[in-house]
């Protein structure tokens, strides 16, 4: 079986910005940062060594907890990011929800937002066509698909994004602490089509607090701290390890 | 090469950035009432005031003043600063996009610049229609009007890709770009015509490549004559050679970018 996703080593560090994440004219003359900068510039590593390989087919969990380099895990596959230094390789086309809803804009329609949506992943015209009566509904918004979308409420936010996500037929799906939104009817949907995505061979990577739904979905998991792996591999196990720690460090 | 790759953006791109081009002119007018009309008050409020304090005040005496003043401001306005200010802020705007989706940041000048484009090209039927009134003869040189046209959109891009990608990092660079549109605006012969101005501050006039731009739409739309091919060629390769260096620029940095926003 062929790998989906391969990393190699992968780091990535940040710069460590003090108060915002850009100078300002002001900052330059009168601080003079434009002399002090390379001297005091400090990195923060979000991703530390990393090294695992998804085959085609798998569903992979990523835990850990907050501040732990899980999203940006998920966003150096995306390509959102570049590591640092180490390899990644991503084979087929990937489709990423990150913090739900943030690639729309609370202007336009539903209807106007699925296109541009679906041409930023790469899909022609007449494919968002095609798919697009299915997106409607399973997001069920066939009836405010015309409205702007900063008439929705979160709920159906979500589940545009979502499934948007799902419906332009990727080979990898990159979810980001989504399926927690949205009520019981439509996550036991979503768990229907994500099932339906696994069974079609593809590859799931999802990042989430909810143990339970890891180790039921997931074959694999991955456990990050501090931006290194402490654990990869069956899911159960994986988890049940994570359990155990974080149990001891609660009784602390 | 950083060049090529951008060239291949627009060519793979192209559905993405028309539904973008799109996206920002409907966006804009949602919600009114006039619509696209309030782009043309600005330009067309300038030419009764300015052709108030010029000719009645001042007596100047450029015959068919508000014919020839529009054939100037049009692409100035509604084109050259809308797309050059708008273009400066493309990626901060668009940091939503940039951090969460998978998204071709090297598009986002050639939406703005495209913008600006369609904006100017919407405005024309006015324009034609104030020339016909002030029976200015349309004439064959209006063939050149869309090689004009990609000239400045080449300017633009260019302009803007280096901008956009500075404005990043130097967030006080939107508003440096606001004054030196305005000042540019004086410095380009577009409320009087290049020939009124003396010889020695002639240098002063052509460190903006817009003054050609602009004195070629002149000469084809309001004297009906051809352009200044020579200078004109100036300005298209002077672009071109921006657009390279600036797309360079910008693809150097789009890595960098996702950690500023």
């Amino acid at each position: 079986m062929t790998d989906a996703i391969v990393l190699e080593h992968v780091s990535r560090r940040f710069k460590r910005f003090p108060t915002r994440g850009y100078t300002t004219l002001k900052d330059l003359l009168v601080r003079g940062e434009f002399l002090r900068r390379r001297r005091s510039r400090q990195y923060v590593e979000a991703l530390r060594d990393v090294s695992f390989r998804v085959p085609e087919g798998t569903v992979l969990g990523i835990i850990g907890p907050n501040g732990s380099g899980k999203s940006t895990l998920l966003r150096l596959i995306a390509g959102i990011y570049r590591p640092t230094s180490g390899r990644i390789v991503v084979n087929g086309r990937v489709s990423v929800l990150l913090n739900l809803g943030l690639g729309f804009h609370p202007e336009l329609s539903g209807r106007e937002n699925i296109m541009i949506g679906g041409l930023a992943t790469g899909l022609s015209r007449r494919e968002i066509n095609r798919a697009f009566d299915e997106i409607v509904q399973f997001a069920e918004l066939e009836e405010f698909i015309d409205a702007p979308v900063r008439t929705y409420s979160s709920g159906m936010y979500m589940r545009l994004a979502f499934s948007v996500a799902v419906n332009v037929d990727p080979d990898i799906l990159l979810l980001d602490e989504v399926l927690a939104v949205g009520d019981a009817q439509f996550a036991e949907k979503s768990r229907a089509r994500i099932e339906e995505f696994r069974r079609a061979g593809k590859t799931l990577l999802f990042v989430s607090h909810d143990l339970t739904t890891v180790e039921d979905w997931c074959h694999q998991a991955v456990w990050l701290d501090h931006g290194g792996v402490q654990a990869f591999g069956n899911a159960a196990e994986v988890v049940a390890r994570y359990r155990d720690r974080s149990g001891v460090h609660a009784r602390r | 090469m950083q060049a090529v790759q951008v060239a291949r953006a627009v060519v793979q791109r192209r559905a993405l950035i028309t539904e973008l081009v799109r996206r920002e002119l409907k966006l804009r007018y949602r919600g009114t009432w006039l619509g696209f009309l309030w782009t043309m008050i600005n330009p067309l409020v300038f030419t009764v005031v300015y052709t108030l304090v010029f000719t009645a005040f001042l007596g100047i005496g450029i015959p068919k003043f508000p014919a020839f003043l529009l054939s100037g401001l049009l692409p100035w306005m509604m084109w050259f600063t809308e797309s050059v200010s708008s273009g400066t802020n493309c990626v901060v705007d668009h940091a939503g996009f940039l951090r969460n989706t998978v998204f071709p940041a090297e598009i986002l000048p050639m939406v703005s610049a495209g913008t600006g484009m369609m904006n100017y090209v919407f405005s024309l039927p006015v324009l034609v229609l104030l020339l016909l009134v002030y029976g200015v003869p349309l004439g064959w040189s209006l063939v050149a009007l869309p090689l004009i046209m990609a000239v400045q959109l080449l300017l633009v891009l260019g302009i803007v890709y280096f901008t956009a990608t500075y404005n990043v990092y130097l967030r006080d660079l939107r508003y440096i770009v606001q004054h030196v549109l305005l000042v540019a605006f004086f410095l380009t012969p577009i409320m009087y015509d290049f020939s009124v101005v003396p010889a020695r501050f002639h240098w002063l006039l052509k460190l903006n490549p817009m003054t050609i731009v602009i004195d070629s739409y002149r000469s084809v739309l309001f004297y009906g004559i051809w352009p200044h091919w020579r200078n004109l060629g100036f300005v298209l390769a002077l672009s071109s050679a921006m657009v390279i260096l600036g797309s360079m620029v910008f693809q150097a940095n789009k890595e960098t970018f996702v950690e500023y926003l």
